[in-house]
């Protein structure tokens, strides 16, 4: 009890602690973040990387110094009531439609999300720029590890945009939406610690009628969540427990007329969501736009502008509708950065932040066996990855290096990437683990020379007729490479089969050319075969929490390579362990994660990407980076950052070029 | 024949049409001969990747470079080709198709010809462009399957138009006398009507040939047709979607659009022309 | 005739069922289904499993055809949309209103530009003003779709900034306004698609009615008449002009059953949320609960318009009823 009382105060001492944000430009407007204690209660210093006061690697800093990260326009803002001029105009380029399903345990589009965080609900704590927990969100909250236990309590007053109070009773309501067994969404997962709660497993299976483990007290505004297994470290994260509420008074009724399945279709899970964000959904016009009017009664202030009005249009077409001045603010897409150089607009900027996707090229070396059953024929557990067993020389380390450092990542970064791209250097991304990443490795680099000296130094010095290496055996050796097409594959599988022809080894596409999406995801993702194809590359959108089991466990789904090694299991065996509640022990495991990739090659992370925001002149107080705005939390943005509350317009309408 | 003697005749005063034949010509021969050579010379699909696409003046080439680093006068060769190839396999095939349908339904009439026709209706109805995408999503977008799916689709309009001719020849006294000679109906088809058919037939061949370019075109424009790495007409005016590509980039689509344009152009002023000389009242002369 | 009208109405409902057999059999065909897009790593696959299950995607074809079937014919179900998380009937009801408008705007303005082009060709056919339409006619023809909608945005969009260049209406306005502002928004999003549309859709029109009109200009009984000393004017109007709009009127039936099929290249270019858009994205993100239900309206459709303009050919020209 004593040592959970003293970790308590060191940890509401530390996180306490506010950044300074004075100055301008990139790099001085970053927050001083105060490390997350180990289990001794005594702050431990992670790795520095970059400028001293930011943990963010090197490269990406320097890429980033070309973009400010927000605005310093000091221009008068509109005032309140001065109509349509004061609406912010935001244009999300796509290149499909907008879904409109924007409640929170059900959405499942970014788009949606996006406006979920403006209009609906977020989650109850907020967290700093390591992604850590902090204590100045709606509530604060607390680990107790030997308890294991979450222990949640409000610290503020806030309403839902019908005046009723929020509790955390809506919270749990939350959990008794995603757990039911009739629940459509996706966020029954055991990253968000779900199906963990003590309780859940019965209520799930339609036992039980409400969740034993979810303890309210102190007039519903405190919450004990208790868990039946262990908490990893890695909820210290943020995002890796569910913590966003949902109305009860608001959704019950709802459920009550269309049940659980049909949750997803109703009104008040779309055009009508209740929510506590800045902004209120006025209309919807279906698969178009959103129109938003502030919330007067938001716990930071009410916002500086009279409406929000987000419309979707052709991702090509974003350059010029902002150099038309159609929109305030506009997602740019790498693609779109030729047309920004080309036109060089002067009514509106660019601000770039690291982007929270990843693609990863990965070496197929295996597939799935069965899956474990008992006696009866009921599985009990999940299949296990099988290695290939065909010989195949995508098994060798050393023809794997090879490829790897053949890979020109370096042109497409400069080409596609228009240098927002940097090769990564490590498997860690700097969305989610920027401490880990030891910034005096640099990674797989593009040699020829070198790849060609580790195949004859392995033993690959036979050559067939056309040049291309014999295996040891003295067999000709083949590869094939399955790809979707998009801008970046376009020129990456052309450039990499060419170099590879470079080094000797033959690469084929499969079947010979690009593949159809669905193709593509039922030969690579869904499959327990062995698939036919050795090189691919996947990419999705990074979760906040850096623990890389959900991607490589030998059990997990997403294990794009099939891999698994005794050496491999133990580091991620050690990331999951109650031996990284000590920093320094998970700093450790961390970088032998790092090495591991580096020699031995299951996969490649392709590259860290900048993703860019296109605003307007005559927009002020918008920023991609935590900014200190004088309450008692920094603003809590989305990655986006499309806007929040502050964002003000200092002029009738957005200028144009 | 007596259709090119006609034909030969009308040129003569339609002047447009004159200048699009001989323009044809040479469009056709320089695209086959060329592509043949380049294909020959170059690796016309060796890719340096680029920021954005290489002007003819800053790279030194004709026609420049695309984002890919490949020279589009040698791709345009090799696209054009390519496409030609795929309107000629489709307006082959579904000639091929339809002339059988059409003959045969319109010759013996009756029963066959009810039948036969509820076929190509209800084959009709099924919306062509929808069907072919989705047709093309799923079994992959490679040459064979594109002529596949377009002439599944385009054989009854020729059906049609076959049987149509081929019911008003039926009528006539020459194949009377046949039948009444004994002749078997093969042969009658095959050496009395035919023969009398290839008027039409060539007027709509040339016609359907430029529709099939601009099908392909346009397939490849949204999207659906052939990918990236088989370079045809369609796929490279897929830049011409991209309003940077519109603005600043102009050699990489403006070449395949004048080419396309002027291709179907010359290839509708012909078919035109072909059209007239087989109608006695339209024609020039 | 009746017999003759009431024969083909008849023969309608096997085509239909054929053509729905068809379409089913290719939707089902498509490697991946909907789910496919959930690629995320918090997603587990026995959750997906569970998904498909419960969705019915693992149930042997003829049953799900047989589902398929009765829901749409007894209830107008067409199924989930996955994609969207609803029925399909709504997303399609949401579209069907934007489609029509669209469609409509379309099929006015170009029989209003096409009827006096085409009749000007005819009429004075060989002349410049002919020649003239005439160019323009196979420039329309030739030129790509989709190049004509991006020029059309580029010029009048963004350049001069008269028109919006995506969306049906405007959502502050649909808030805020009352029904004529609501009218008027749009009206002036429709503009340049239904241009854009028009100018595209004139070519078969006009070429078919000069043809017409040329047709008859040089038939028997056009010459009976001359030689009988009518003026021309009255010959063309009397005689020529209403033989040869026939033809045009009986496209129109076509063309009625099209205004709601909606057209894929111009609503996909200006973000018009319409049907053809709906089929796009649906084909791309393999939901195809709505590629089917597209598909077998606009089948149903394109029968009962290729029904309409035949009868009303039967009814208007006696030459045809006798066939």
């Amino acid at each position: 009890m004593k040592k959970l009382v003293i970790l308590l105060l060191v940890v509401m001492a530390v996180f306490a602690a506010c950044g300074n944000n004075d100055g301008d430009g990139y790099g001085e407007g970053r927050q001083e973040t105060p490390p997350p204690t180990g289990g001794g209660g005594e702050p431990v210093e992670f790795v520095e990387a970059g400028d001293g006061d930011s943990p963010m690697h090197p490269a990406l800093l320097e890429a980033l110094r070309a973009f400010p990260a927000y605005t310093t326009n000091d221009a008068p803002v509109l005032p309140r009531g001065s109509g349509t001029d004061n609406i912010l105009r935001i244009g999300v380029g796509t290149s499909s439609t907008l879904i409109g399903l924007f409640l929170g345990t059900h959405n499942a589009d970014a788009n949606d999300a996006s406006i979920n965080e403006l209009a609906g609900s977020y989650s109850l704590v907020s967290w700093d720029a390591n992604n850590l927990w902090t204590q100045n969100g709606i509530a604060t909250l607390e680990l107790d590890r030997e308890a294991n236990v979450i222990i949640l309590n409000m610290q503020e007053y806030v309403y839902w945009h019908d005046g009723v109070p929020l509790t955390l009773d809506d919270l749990v309501f939350a959990y008794e939406i995603i757990g039911h067994p009739e629940y459509t969404g996706q966020r029954f997962s055991p990253e968000l610690q779900v199906p963990n709660v003590r309780g859940m497993a019965e209520y799930h299976a339609g036992q039980a009628d409400y969740i034993s483990g979810l303890v309210l007290s102190n007039n519903n505004r405190t919450l004990r969540i208790y868990y039946v297994d262990p908490l990893p470290p890695s909820t210290l994260f943020a995002g890796s427990v569910w913590l966003q509420p949902i109305p009860r008074h608001w959704i019950e009724p709802a459920i009550a007329e269309v049940g659980h399945y049909g949750l997803q279709g109703h009104i008040r899970a779309r055009d009508q969501i209740l929510g506590f964000g800045p902004f209120i959904i006025e209309t919807v016009v279906a698969g178009e736009s959103v129109f938003m009017i502030p919330n007067d009664n938001y716990r930071q202030g009410a916002p500086l502008v009279d409406g929000v009005l987000v419309e979707l249009l052709p991702f090509e077409m974003v350059p010029s509708a902002m150099r038309a001045g159609d929109f305030d603010i506009a997602a740019y897409q790498t693609a779109n950065l030729s047309e920004f150089y080309l036109h060089n607009p002067t009514n509106y900027s660019l601000f770039g932040w690291p982007a929270g996707a990843t693609t990863i090229i990965n070496f197929r070396m295996g597939g799935f066996g069965e899956p474990e059953t008992d006696d009866d024929g009921n599985v009990i557990g999940a299949a296990r990855v099988q290695a290939r067993d065909d010989d195949h020389p995508i098994m060798n380390v050393a023809i794997r290096r090879a490829l790897a450092h053949s890979i020109d990542r370096e042109t497409i970064a400069h080409t596609v990437g228009h240098d927002m791209w940097i090769p990564a250097p490590s498997i860690l991304h700097p969305f989610n683990a920027s401490p880990f990443i030891d910034i005096n490795r640099q990674g797989i680099v593009f040699d020829l020379e070198l790849s060609n000296r580790i195949l004859d130094e392995a033993g690959f010095t036979q050559r067939d007729a056309e040049g291309y290496r014999l295996d040891l055996d003295g067999n000709h050796m083949y590869f094939v490479y399955g790809q979707q097409s998009n801008p970046t594959h376009d020129q990456l599988v052309p450039l990499n089969i060419q170099n590879w022809r470079e080094i000797g080894l033959r690469v084929e596409m499969f079947e010979g050319g690009f593949m159809d999406w669905g193709l593509f995801l039922d030969t690579v993702a869904f499959t327990d075969e062995v698939s036919p194809i050795h090189i691919f590359a996947m990419g999705w959108a990074l979760g906040m929490n850096p623990d890389p089991a959900s991607l490589w466990a030998d059990t997990a789904q997403f294990n794009m390579s099939r891999y698994s090694s005794p050496g491999f299991a133990q580091i991620l065996y050690d990331i999951q362990s109650a031996n990284a509640w000590d920093a320094a022990f998970l700093a450790d495991a961390y970088d032998r994660w790092e090495q591991y990739f580096y020699e031995n090659v299951p996969a490649l992370q392709f590259t860290w990407n900048l993703d860019l925001v296109a605003v307007n002149n005559r927009v002020t107080n918008f920023s991609r980076v935590r900014v200190d705005n004088g309450y008692n939390e920094p603003g809590n943005m989305t990655t986006d950052s499309w806007a929040n509350h502050l964002i003000g317009l200092t002029a009738r309408s957005p200028y144009a070029n | 024949m007596r259709i090119f003697k006609l034909f030969l005749r009308e040129l003569k005063h339609d002047y447009f049409a004159l200048v699009s034949i001989i323009m044809l010509a040479i469009i056709f021969l320089s695209i086959y001969i060329g592509a043949f050579v380049i294909d020959h010379f170059y690796d016309v699909m060796w890719v340096t990747p680029q920021r954005m696409p290489v002007s003819p003046e800053a790279s030194g080439t004709l026609l420049g470079l695309d984002v890919m680093g490949r020279n589009q006068f040698h791709l345009l060769f090799v696209a054009a080709r390519n496409s030609l190839n795929i309107a000629l396999g489709v307006t082959f095939f579904s000639f091929a198709i339809g002339l059988t349908v059409g003959v045969i339904s319109g010759f013996y009439g009756g029963r066959t010809d009810n039948v036969l026709m509820r076929i190509v209706d209800t084959w009709s109805m099924i919306p062509f462009l929808m069907v072919v995408i989705v047709l093309l999503v799923v079994f992959g977008r490679t040459v064979p399957t594109f002529i596949l799916f377009l002439t599944l689709f385009s054989w009854m309009t020729r059906a049609r138009l076959l049987r149509a001719a081929a019911l008003s020849q039926r009528q006539m006294d020459y194949i009377s006398a046949s039948k009444t000679l004994g002749t078997p109906n093969i042969v009658i088809i095959v050496r009395e009507m035919l023969p009398n058919l290839v008027d039409i037939v060539v007027a709509n061949f040339v016609l359907t040939l430029a529709a099939s370019i601009g099908i392909e075109t346009g397939l490849s424009m949204l999207g659906f047709g052939l990918g990236w790495d088989y370079p045809s007409l369609g796929v490279m005016l897929q830049n011409a979607t991209n309003p940077m590509y519109l603005q600043h980039f102009w050699w990489v689509w403006t070449p395949p659009l004048i080419l396309v344009v002027v291709t179907m152009l010359c290839v509708n002023f012909v078919g035109n022309a072909l059209q007239r000389v087989t109608d006695p009242k339209q024609r020039f002369a | 005739m009746w017999k003759m009208i009431l024969r083909r109405v008849l023969i309608l409902f096997p085509q239909l069922f054929i053509i729905s057999v068809i379409t089913f059999i290719l939707a089902t065909v498509m490697p991946g289904d909907a789910l496919s897009g959930l690629v995320d790593p918090s997603v587990s696959r026995e959750i997906l499993e569970l998904e498909r299950e419960r969705l019915g995607l693992n149930d042997p074809l003829p049953v799900r055809y047989v589902q398929w079937m009765r829901g749409i014919i007894l209830e107008f179900d067409f199924g989930q949309s996955f994609t969207h998380r609803r029925p399909v009937t709504d997303i399609i009801g949401d579209r069907v209103f934007n489609t029509f408008l669209l469609s409509t705007a379309i099929l006015v303005l170009t029989y209003i530009i096409a009827i006096p082009l085409g009749v000007l060709a005819g009429r004075y056919k060989g002349r410049i003003i002919d020649k003239i339409i005439m160019l323009y006619i196979f420039t329309a023809l030739a030129m790509p779709t989709l190049v004509l909608c991006i020029l059309m945005i580029l010029f009048f969009a963004f350049n001069l900034g008269w028109f919006p260049s995506s969306g049906s209406v405007n959502a502050i306005v649909l808030a805020g306004g009352d029904a004529w502002e609501i009218f008027v928004s749009r009206l002036h999003h429709l503009v340049l698609p239904a241009f854009t549309g028009a100018i595209l859709g004139t070519v078969g029109i006009v070429f078919m009615l000069r043809a017409n009109i040329i047709d008859r200009t040089y038939s028997e009984y056009v010459t009976l008449a001359r030689s009988k000393g009518v003026p021309t004017g009255v010959i063309f109007r009397r005689h020529i002009l209403r033989n040869s709009l026939i033809p045009v009127a009986a496209g129109f039936g076509f063309a009625i059953a099209g205004l709601l099929m909606g057209q894929f290249f111009i609503e996909s270019m200006f973000m018009y949320p319409g049907m053809g858009m709906l089929f796009v994205q649906s084909v791309n993100a393999r939901d195809f609960a709505v590629v089917n239900a597209i598909i077998i309206i606009f089948s149903v459709l394109t029968a009962l318009g290729m029904l309409l303009s035949d009868i009303f050919l039967m009814i208007v020209d006696p030459r045809i009823r006798v066939e």
